[in-house]
């Protein structure tokens, strides 16, 4: 069978972490203007410490490097989760070949040995492990997805917060470079509606992965399971453009 | 063209014995270029065939429609595939990197093929028809190493004409197709020891040089 995986892309993206973040952040609100002048002086604009935006910039750009450090885990649990697939499909596979085999040596010998036969109705040896790994893996996904969405919630929480701050009438200031705070909210419910989505396939997936008999069925599971079709090809894109905007890259 | 300059007759014969030496050494490093662009060509390939069965395998479980979650999400067979379309579509770029590697060894074989053709011409009133025929035990004559040059460039030309043939003929709406074409890619790889016999004919001259 084909070989998933084995050209997968490999993104080490490294987590970033929230200390180097957080000074990044005093140093981009113009709070010590002295020691961070040369990096961020010319982007930031001057508001006062006292300001709410402040806070909402702490919490935007943390959470910008969550969604960087949640999308990591992620496409680390897919790998492992790839791998069990596989595995699975394989013992799925293998089993219905010899089944056939023993069906067919039954057939021309014509002898009453029904202690082969019976493997087309059982399962296959450790596919319940396997199945019981993969349920791991997919409970270590929803939870990151639940994550995402609270990430979401609290970004359209500040992005109305903010907007209830500002008049009306005026147009929304970008907090950091360019992009206004619903930006980063619309952002991160659109990266969030795509990993819901997937976690949703996977789940289908899981439940019928070990039930499916048919060959092309399992290989579509291992390749949609590989290829995560929801999650589309912008999604890099918009993690970026946020990471950038914030300051991390 | 060639850096050869006229000379007296037994100077002339040094000259393209000089200049044969040069194109068989370039035949030696290129043998190493050819052959990993060719592995690196068949991994690449077999991974264009492993998409092209999962491409297969998700139209035909679409098609039959035996599958609950395919029925659960209609767009996934759309999605999936414009997923491995996409993917297929840099590996094809990877694989016509490695066409190109394979365009430049022909390329070199050509060339020296003619510098040591054009040796031979500017000093061919010298050496006369029989110096140019007279083999030793140990070296090949003249006539036969321009035509074992002009054999090998033929060769790679041909091996390079049929990949880059194999590549044009490639289809996403001919998946029954795609099975075949790490075999069919890798048919002619076999003729390359015609290059190695070469190489261990002159292995005495290029040792004497």
């Amino acid at each position: 069978m084909a070989n998933f995986g084995a050209d997968g892309d490999t993104r080490g993206r490294g987590k970033i972490s929230k200390k180097k973040k957080k000074i990044q952040v005093s140093e981009g609100s113009g709070e010590q203007a002295d020691t961070g002048c040369e990096l961020m002086a010319v982007h930031v604009p001057s508001k006062s410490p006292s300001t709410p935006l402040q806070g909402s910039a702490r919490i935007i750009k943390d959470h910008s490097a969550d969604w960087h450090n949640y999308i990591d885990k992620w496409d680390g649990l897919n790998d492992k989760g790839l791998a069990v697939v596989n595995r699975i499909v394989t013992a799925k596979l293998q089993a219905q070949e010899s089944s056939e085999v023993a069906f067919m040596t039954d057939k021309v010998t014509n002898m009453e040995t029904d202690s082969q036969g019976t493997t087309t109705t059982h399962m296959p040896d450790g596919m319940e492990e396997l199945c019981a790994e993969l349920t791991g893996i997919y409970y270590k996904m929803e939870k990151l997805v639940n994550k995402m969405a609270a990430i979401t919630k609290h970004l359209q929480g500040v992005s109305e917060m903010e907007k209830s701050l500002s008049r009306s009438d005026e147009d929304e200031q970008p907090i950091f470079q360019t992009w206004p705070v619903h930006l980063f909210w619309e952002t991160s419910s659109r990266l969030g509606d795509m990993y819901s989505k997937e976690l949703s396939l996977k789940k289908a997936i899981l439940g019928d992965v070990a039930h499916a008999s048919s060959r092309d069925v399992l290989m579509t599971y291992t390749s949609a399971w590989l290829h995560q079709p929801y999650i589309d090809n912008d999604a890099t894109i918009l993690l970026e453009s946020m990471l950038g905007e914030t300051g991390h890259r | 063209m060639s850096p050869v300059r006229k000379t007296t007759s037994a100077g002339g014969e040094e000259t393209i014995h000089k200049q044969l030496r040069r194109s068989f050494k370039m035949v030696g490093q290129q043998v190493t270029v050819w052959q990993e662009a060719s592995e690196r060509s068949v991994s690449v390939v077999q991974s264009l065939v492993n998409h092209a069965e999962q491409l297969q395998c998700c139209r035909r479980a679409a098609k039959d429609g035996c599958s609950d979650v395919l029925q659960r999400f209609p767009d996934l067979k759309d999605r999936l595939e414009f997923k491995l379309l996409g993917s297929m579509e840099v590996i094809l770029a990877r694989l016509k990197s490695q066409l190109l590697t394979m365009e430049g060894v022909c390329k070199k074989h050509t060339q020296h093929s003619a510098y040591s053709l054009n040796a031979y011409h500017i000093h061919y009133r010298e050496v006369g028809v029989a110096k140019g025929l007279v083999r030793s035990a140990t070296w090949p004559s003249i006539a036969d190493m321009l035509q074992w040059l002009a054999d090998v460039d033929l060769l790679y030309r041909r091996l390079y004409a049929e990949k880059q043939w194999l590549y044009d003929t490639i289809s996403y709406d001919n998946l029954d197709e795609f099975p075949s074409l790490v075999s069919r890619w890798k048919r002619n790889d076999g003729e390359l020891t015609a290059v190695k016999n070469v190489l261990a004919h002159v292995a005495f001259f290029m040792e004497d040089g």
